[in-house]
């Protein structure tokens, strides 16, 4: 198809979308005078609006309950732990996953692909309810999260990692080969390096779905910021909006801190070698 | 007659169906400069990547300096730092400054001290003519400056034989002169090398032997002015008249 005509099919897609959408907020109005209602009730929402609830509750949200990690603290301490440790399972299962051999290259196949397949609040379940009954051992449930987290994550980092290698042309490895380097030290050396570089994005992108993520501890019982956020809500009960909004915007000021020191990391290496 | 440095003995190398090489056998020895020239696709590349163990053959011997290449309890890395290899596509480190290219594997491999590896490198630049390039990277250089870094990185091995695949090949015209200027003088020092060219001048000027290959076999073998000036089989004249 030409350039132009599929610009201006989606001139014409987007200009329809417009339509109808306006086309059915008017005919709601006037069946209902329902979006006016709307409008209103958001306007004397807003009006009624309490942050005081967050700054008299901050010291919980940040720390959560006494003598044990909780609040917005244990949400960093979960995610930059888990983090750490999950980009060390995937550089391990990343290399065996593209070894030349079977029986290496197999289990980490086999691993990345179940855990693939499963939710993260299965893995979750696993670790905190099923694992410890079933080999019979007692540790704090955060750590049984953490590993969770790890497992979970380092599945996707695998990948990542596997994609990267590939996407370093055959050429370096025979050409760093054909001076006498071992496969090895070629990893090291030469296609590590360079790629993971070039995973930098995609490693983000995986530390900020990890961060998310650990909102799902508040199903175990974890006093992260979720669950923090859930009991100060119930406690106050009449400012959900205004603390789940704070909670938000917790996790996004997380996400936004990672992705930009990513990108000052990207123009910093780009700086280097170029 | 000295004894041959490389040995090739019936090799045999398929790609699923596709013969690679069928039947090779020739024999190079020290000093010697051979030029393969054929068809693309005609096994040349493979030829040369079969020598340095980049590709395992399927049947056949290569001895190379006196070891079987194909014995499996040989370090296979003992056999490359012997052989330099220079790509049609350079294939430089791009992480890595041209001196830090040319180093790494004498650092790595060779174990050298890191004075004696970048005295070693300085001089080969010198060589290759690129001594104020030491601290830039590959992207900066052109075409001919990266081939030449390529060469210096190999030669900084110190390696008894030199294999070139088509190393002039994706290089602007103006710049092939650079490189084979180098590889000439490299030859003039009686290194042993196998250079995969349809560089006419060059096979002729430097060249003790033209090995003209189709079909994964050496269809024919001889002097290069003899080969070039007047080749004995229809497939070479075929393939001279369609080069020039
Ligand atoms: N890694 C490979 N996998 C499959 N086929 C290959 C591979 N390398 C080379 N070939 C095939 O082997 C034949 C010889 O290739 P090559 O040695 O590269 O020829 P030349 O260098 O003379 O152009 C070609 O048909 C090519 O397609
Ligand atoms: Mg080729």
């Amino acid at each position: 198809m030409s350039n132009a005509r599929t610009k201006r099919l989606t001139r014409i897609t987007i200009s329809a979308m417009t339509f109808s959408v306006l086309g059915i907020l008017v005919a709601l109005e006037l069946a209902f005078g329902s979006v006016s209602h709307f409008l209103f009730a958001m306007v004397d929402g807003l009006k009624t609006v309490r942050f005081d609830v967050i700054t008299t509750n901050i010291k919980y949200l940040l720390l959560g309950p006494p003598r044990r990690m909780g609040g917005i603290v244990l949400t960093l301490y979960l995610a930059g732990i888990s983090l750490v440790l999950a980009f060390v399972v995937g550089l391990i299962f990343g290399l065996m996953r593209n070894s030349a051999r079977a029986w290496i290259r197999y289990p980490a196949v086999a691993y990345i692909e179940l855990i693939r397949g499963m939710p993260l609040i299965m893995v979750i379940f696993w670790f905190v309810f099923l694992l410890p009954k079933v080999f019979g051992y007692v540790i704090d449930d955060v750590y049984n999260v953490i590993i969770a987290f790890v497992c979970f994550s380092g599945a996707y980092m695998a990948e990542i990692v596997r994609a990267g290698i590939l996407s370093i042309g055959k050429g370096q490895m025979e050409a760093a080969r054909s001076t006498g380097l071992t496969r090895a030290q070629t990893m090291v050396y030469i296609i590590l390096p360079q790629a993971l570089k070039n995973m930098i994005p995609s490693f983000v992108n995986q530390f900020m779905s990890l961060t998310k993520d650990t909102s799902l501890a508040w199903f175990v019982g974890l006093f992260e910021l979720t669950t923090v956020s859930s009991q100060v809500s119930n406690r106050v009960l009449v400012a959900p909006t205004e603390i789940f909004l704070f909670c938000a915007m917790v996790y996004f000021i997380i996400c936004y801190s990672l992705s930009a020191a990513s990108r000052w990391l990207e123009t910093k290496l780009q700086a280097g070698a170029r | 007659m000295a004894e041959p440095i490389i040995s090739v003995k019936n090799i045999y190398k398929n790609f699923g169906h596709i013969r690679a090489l069928q039947d090779v056998t020739t024999d190079i020895n020290p000093g010697e400069v051979v030029v393969a020239c054929g068809p693309s696709g005609s096994g040349k590349s493979t030829f040369l990547r079969c020598i340095n163990r980049l590709e395992e053959i399927d049947r056949g011997t290569i001895i190379v300096d006196g070891m079987d290449i194909c014995d499996p309890h040989i370090k296979i890395h003992k056999i490359r730092e012997e052989i330099g290899m220079v790509f049609q596509h350079f294939n430089l480190f791009p992480n890595k400054n041209v001196l830090e290219n040319i180093t790494l594997a004498q650092l790595v491999v060779r174990k050298r001290t890191f004075e004696e590896s970048i005295s070693i490198a300085n001089k080969l630049l010198e060589k290759v003519g690129i001594f104020d390039k030491a601290a830039v990277y590959p992207s900066n250089l052109s075409g001919g400056q990266q081939q030449r870094v390529a060469i210096a990185r190999a030669l900084a091995m110190q390696p008894k034989i030199m294999l070139f695949d088509e190393p002039t090949s994706a290089l602007d015209p103006e710049m092939i002169g650079e490189v084979l200027d180098v590889m000439k003088s490299l030859a003039r020092e009686g290194m042993t090398m196998v250079v995969v060219t349809h560089e006419m001048g060059f096979a002729r000027e430097v060249g003790d032997r033209v090995i003209f290959m189709d079909e994964g076999r050496i269809v024919e073998e001889g002097k290069p002015d003899d080969f070039f000036i007047n080749p004995k089989t229809d497939r070479a004249k075929l393939f001279l008249s369609q080069i020039l």
